[in-house]
C-alpha cells in the first residue's frame, strides 16, 4: 500500500501520463516527403461581366473597359504562373455563382436554370464554342490537368459568360473559380 | 533513510511498469523522426518570398497499418501582394467624395500607399482630374476620395499597399484526380486525418509549420494504396466580383503494410 502510494506521489512529481504513448510515428511506419514547392498565382485575380452586343456573349474580365464583340484573346484571358521549378498541374473550377447585389445579374437562378453558362479554355482559343463550360453543378471540373512546366510556366487561360439575353447595366456577380494546382 | 528506501524501490516499480506497458501499446514510437523543412535539391529553389508557396507537394507513408500513426509538418508560407479591393460607390447630387472603408490596414496609414484608384467609367470625374485618395481615417480605416461626378453609380478599384496578415485554410480534400495504382481514400478517412491549426494567420513574408497526422483507427479498412490530398487556400473576403481563388494541395501517398 505504501508502495503504490509512493508511486502515485511520484507520477504527480513527476507528472507522467499514465498509459499513454505519444506515437509521432509508428513503429515500422516509414514516412518521406518530396522537398518541393507547389506555388502558382494568377491574375487578375476577379473579373466583371459586361455587355457587349446583342450577340449574347458577355465578356468576363476585369478590364474597366468593355471590349467588342468578337471577343479578343485580352478581352478574356487570365495568367496563371507557376512560381517554382518543378511542374505542376491546375484544375480550374466554377462553383456557386450568386447573384450580384441588387443589380440585373442573377446568376444563382441563371445558373440553376442552365440559362448562363461560364466557359473556359486555354489562352488563345477565344471561340467559345471550342471552350469547355460548366453549368449549374458546383465544383464542377472545367479543365484538368493543365501542365505548368518548368521553364515555361506561364500560361493563359479564358473565362467568358454565354447568356441568352443581353444584359444593359454593367454588373459584377459574385462567386468563386478555383484554381487547384499540385504536383503532377 | 527508510522514506528514501521506499521512494526508490517505488520509482523502480514505477519504471518496470511503465516498460512493461510500451512494450504492449499498439503503437510504440518510431525511432525515424521526420525531417519537415524542405531541403533544396540540385538546382530546385523555392518560389520568390512574394509569393504563396507550400511544401512538401508530395508525402509518401509505407508500411501503415491500422492503430497506425504517421505525421509530418506542411509549411505554408505567405507571400505579398497589393491590395485590390473593389467597391459599387454612388454619389449624390452634389457630392464630390466619399469615404471608403478598405478591407486591408492601409500600409503606414499613409495614402501616398494608395497605388491605384479606377472607375468603371473614365468620364467619371467631375473636374477632369484622375481620383484620387486624399486623407485616412485610422479608426475605421476609410480613404476620402475626391473628384467623383455627382449623382453617378460606378464600380471603383483600389489598390493599396498593406500591413495586414492574412489568414488560411488548412484542409483534408479528397483527390480529384489519383496516382497510378493509388485508391480514392475509404470512407471515412477525413475522420482519420488531424490538421494542428486549419486556419494559420500569416504576416506577410511569413512561413508557417502545420503539422498534419494521420491517425488510423485500428478497426479501420483501407486499400492496399490509397491517397489523399492536404489543400491551401487563402480564405477570401473578395466582395463584389467574382474571385479567382488559388488553392495548393499536397499529395498523401499511403502504401498498408504487406502492400507491393
Amino acid at each position: 500500500m505504501r508502495y503504490i502510494l509512493l508511486i502515485a506521489l511520484a507520477l504527480v512529481i513527476l507528472q507522467l501520463p499514465i498509459g499513454v504513448a505519444q506515437a509521432a510515428i509508428s513503429a515500422d511506419v516509414t514516412i518521406t516527403a518530396q522537398p518541393l514547392w507547389v506555388s502558382i498565382s494568377c491574375a487578375p485575380l476577379t473579373f466583371a461581366i459586361g455587355t457587349v452586343d446583342a450577340s449574347s456573349v458577355h465578356w468576363a474580365k476585369n478590364d474597366l473597359i468593355e471590349p467588342s464583340w468578337p471577343l479578343t484573346e485580352g478581352n478574356c484571358t487570365y495568367v496563371i504562373t507557376n512560381n517554382g521549378l518543378t511542374n505542376v498541374d491546375v484544375d480550374i473550377r466554377g462553383a456557386d455563382l450568386t447573384a450580384g447585389a441588387g443589380k440585373t445579374l442573377t446568376m444563382a437562378a441563371a445558373i440553376g436554370e442552365d440559362l448562363y453558362a461560364l466557359k473556359a479554355g486555354s489562352s488563345g482559343t477565344v471561340n467559345l464554342a471550342a471552350m469547355l463550360q460548366v453549368n449549374k453543378v458546383a465544383g464542377q471540373e472545367m479543365i484538368s490537368n493543365l501542365d505548368y512546366h518548368a521553364g515555361n510556366n506561364t500560361q493563359g487561360f479564358e473565362l467568358a459568360f454565354y447568356a441568352p439575353t443581353v444584359f444593359s447595366f454593367i454588373d459584377m456577380a459574385s462567386g468563386t473559380i478555383t484554381l487547384t494546382a499540385r504536383e503532377p | 533513510m527508510k522514506l528514501i528506501k521506499s521512494l526508490t524501490i517505488g520509482m523502480l516499480i514505477l519504471v518496470l511498469c511503465l516498460v512493461s506497458t510500451s512494450c504492449t501499446v499498439n503503437t510504440p514510437l518510431s525511432t525515424v523522426i521526420p525531417v519537415s523543412t524542405p531541403t533544396p535539391i540540385s538546382g530546385i529553389e523555392p518560389p520568390p518570398i512574394e509569393r504563396n508557396w507550400i511544401s512538401p507537394a508530395v508525402v509518401q507513408v509505407a508500411n501503415f497499418y491500422p492503430g497506425a500513426t504517421a505525421e509530418w509538418a506542411i509549411q505554408v508560407h505567405n507571400g505579398y501582394s497589393s491590395a485590390v479591393d473593389k467597391y459599387l460607390v454612388t454619389t449624390d447630387p452634389n457630392e464630390y467624395s466619399a469615404w471608403i472603408h478598405l478591407k486591408k490596414i492601409l500600409k503606414e496609414g499613409n495614402v501616398a500607399n494608395v497605388i491605384d484608384i479606377l472607375s468603371t467609367d473614365k468620364k467619371d470625374v467631375a473636374t477632369g482630374e484622375v481620383l484620387t485618395a486624399i486623407s485616412y481615417n485610422a479608426s475605421t480605416n476609410e480613404i476620402k476620395i475626391e473628384g467623383f461626378k455627382p449623382d453617378f453609380a460606378r464600380y471603383l478599384t483600389i489598390e493599396y499597399d498593406h500591413q495586414s496578415s492574412t489568414t488560411y485554410s488548412v484542409y483534408y480534400r479528397n483527390p480529384d484526380t489519383l496516382k497510378a495504382g493509388y485508391s480514392a481514400p475509404p470512407a471515412g478517412a477525413q475522420s482519420w486525418i488531424i490538421i494542428a491549426d486549419p486556419s494559420p494567420v500569416l504576416a506577410p513574408y511569413e512561413t508557417r509549420e502545420v503539422m498534419v497526422t494521420l491517425m488510423m483507427p485500428s478497426k479501420a479498412v483501407a486499400p492496399d494504396k490509397w491517397s489523399f490530398w492536404v489543400g491551401v487556400t487563402e480564405k477570401s473576403n473578395a466582395g463584389a466580383g467574382v474571385a479567382i481563388s488559388i488553392e495548393l494541395c499536397s499529395t498523401w501517398l499511403i502504401c498498408m503494410k504487406g502492400a507491393n
